[in-house]
């Protein structure tokens, strides 16, 4: 990590500028090759963005324009850019494309959720944070609830959930260690038509709760619509065009997102 | 658990439980002292009094199998532990970081698999002489790469599953993200492993004490049996019988039960 974490009077949350990023194109670790040869692709080209609090910043673009390795960048996965990524609060967490591999199946939905909340009464003191069992299973109940399940959900393997369930235990299980910013990757675009509504409507419930703000990365510009403030529009890791979702909607100016709106129309 | 379609679950635990009841009983009573001699009653054939019949020196062979049985499990059980839990430490290691230290280790475990064990540990043991101590270690070493391997395959694959992500974001330290996330997804294939190396750990002493360089006279054990058996295979085979089934019993049943726990796990 080396964003810094910086506080500020003002209600930024979020600061990207020029960042850019590369990747280490190298064959599986562990074979021969990867030791000796590396080929080092540049991915994001001067990317720069803020997020204030109560935003949800969309972030659209075909697969393999960057939106991902932007994600990486800011969690702290991917190490390898350059440019400035400015943190002013706790930590993101992320939301998962795919629901069936974004919950440990050994363990059980109580489980899952009291992890977070056990990793942060390790290397926090703040003063919410549940400290005892009880207190934790409380906390995990509550949150249960928030996102629209009930408590004889705690005890069930992640396998006997539907995709929908599991995208729900895992906004969870983002949201319990109280987060300003969640990152969410394609959130939706794994589950059926109504599923989709039902899950994006939660997240609209969440932010205003939970007081969030959402990177809500997705290909798919009428769910970006639906509940993105701000849009950005991306396209071979450069930003095209960034500004108010109707805005752009209404008066495209780059080429490339007047054609993908045109294709989704 | 369903214990329907499952025979191999059904038939390898009723044998298993069975023979584990009759090795833990070997351990503090058996019919006949494993030891006395009797030269009136050599090499009988199996009857009422001795239901495995007698050996060259008039010994109960059921009393020498129950004991002999109970010495090879007990080494087994150790090598796996052992080799397990050693085999747990390196692949999960070499799995969740990769790296140059999962290519040197992969290639030192390449390495030792090249060589038969059971040659290595009867180098291993004629070098530091036969002690039950000694060929537990020897191979239990021996057994570290097989586990090792596979571990390392499940956490290499798990690793970059999102849930792993996710518990990384959500700050959980790398012990706990090895032994406590990722480690109860590989029951399904370490389960297994570890029958097969009890299998091949029981089949390992019999033969190192076949050779001569496992467990020393007169404490018994199901591989000098054998051996000392071979003289008599004409005159009294129900010596070799004896010890030879107890073998096949003793792995048979336990390969039946890692079959049963790997159905368990497909049907889930």
């Amino acid at each position: 990590m080396t964003g810094n974490n910086r506080s500020t009077a003002g209600d930024i949350i979020l600061e990207v500028r020029h960042l850019n990023s590369y990747y280490e194109n190298s064959p599986d670790a562990g074979s021969h090759e990867s030791m000796f040869y590396t080929h080092r692709e540049q991915i994001l080209h001067d990317v720069s963005f803020e997020i204030r609090k109560g935003d949800v910043l969309g972030l659209v673009g075909e697969s393999g324009s960057g939106k991902t390795t932007l994600a990486k960048v800011l969690l702290g996965i991917a190490r390898d850019y350059n440019g400035e990524v400015i943190h002013h609060t706790s930590f993101p967490q992320m939301v998962f494309q795919d629901p069936f591999s974004s919950l440990n199946p050994a363990r059980s939905v109580g489980w899952i959720l009291e992890e977070p909340l056990r990793a942060l009464a390790k290397r926090s003191r703040e003063e919410w944070i549940p400290r005892t069992k009880a207190q934790r299973r409380e906390l995990v109940r509550e949150t249960l609830h928030a996102v629209g399940l009930e408590d004889e959900y705690l005890d069930r393997k992640p396998r006997e959930l539907s995709g929908g369930q599991r995208q729900r235990i895992s906004i969870a299980s983002c949201v319990i260690t109280r987060p300003r910013l969640i990152i969410a990757d394609e959130p939706v675009s794994a589950l059926d038509v109504t599923i989709q509504a039902q899950i994006l409507e939660l997240l609209k419930q969440l932010k205003e709760r939970y007081s969030l703000s959402y990177l809500f990365i997705s290909h798919d510009l009428n769910v970006i619509y639906h509940i993105c403030s701000r849009v950005m529009v991306m396209r071979s890791g450069s930003i095209v065009e960034y500004g108010d979702t109707k805005t752009v909607y209404r008066h495209p100016k780059h080429p490339y997102t007047q054609s993908l709106l045109r294709d989704a129309m | 658990m369903k214990k329907t379609g499952n025979p191999y679950l059904l038939t390898g635990g009723i044998l298993s439980a069975l023979l584990t009841a009759v090795i833990i009983t070997g351990f503090f009573w058996t019919p006949y002292s494993t030891t006395a001699m009797n030269a009136k009653e050599k090499l009988q054939p199996p009857s009422a009094a001795h239901w495995f019949g007698t050996d060259n020196f008039g010994r109960d062979v059921f009393s020498r199998v129950m004991q002999g049985a109970g010495t090879s499990f007990l080494i087994a059980a150790l090598v796996v532990v052992i080799g397990c839990s050693a085999g747990i430490l390196i692949g999960s290691v070499c799995g969740y970081f990769g790296g140059t230290a999962d290519l040197i280790l992969t290639r030192i475990c390449d390495t030792i698999t090249a060589f038969p064990a059971i040659l290595l540990a009867l180098v291993i043991v004629s070098i530091t002489g036969s002690s039950v101590s000694n060929i537990v270690l020897a191979l239990g070493i021996l057994f570290i790469p097989s586990f090792a391997r596979v571990v390392r395959t499940q956490y290499a694959g798990i690793r970059n599953l999102n849930y792993i992500k996710a518990a990384r974001l959500q700050g959980v330290r790398t012990p706990r993200i090895l032994y406590t996330h990722i480690l109860p997804n590989t029951l399904s294939v370490l389960v297994p492993a570890m029958t097969i190396g009890f299998n091949n750990a029981v089949l390992a002493e019999a033969g190192m004490s076949f050779l001569g360089i496992g467990i020393q006279p007169p404490e018994a054990s199901l591989g000098t049996m054998l051996r000392d058996s071979q003289n008599y295979l004409a005159t009294a085979p129900w010596y070799a019988l004896g010890a030879g089934f107890s073998i096949v019993l003793l792995i048979l049943s336990f390969s039946l039960m890692s079959e049963g726990v790997q159905n368990l796990d497909a049907q889930n």
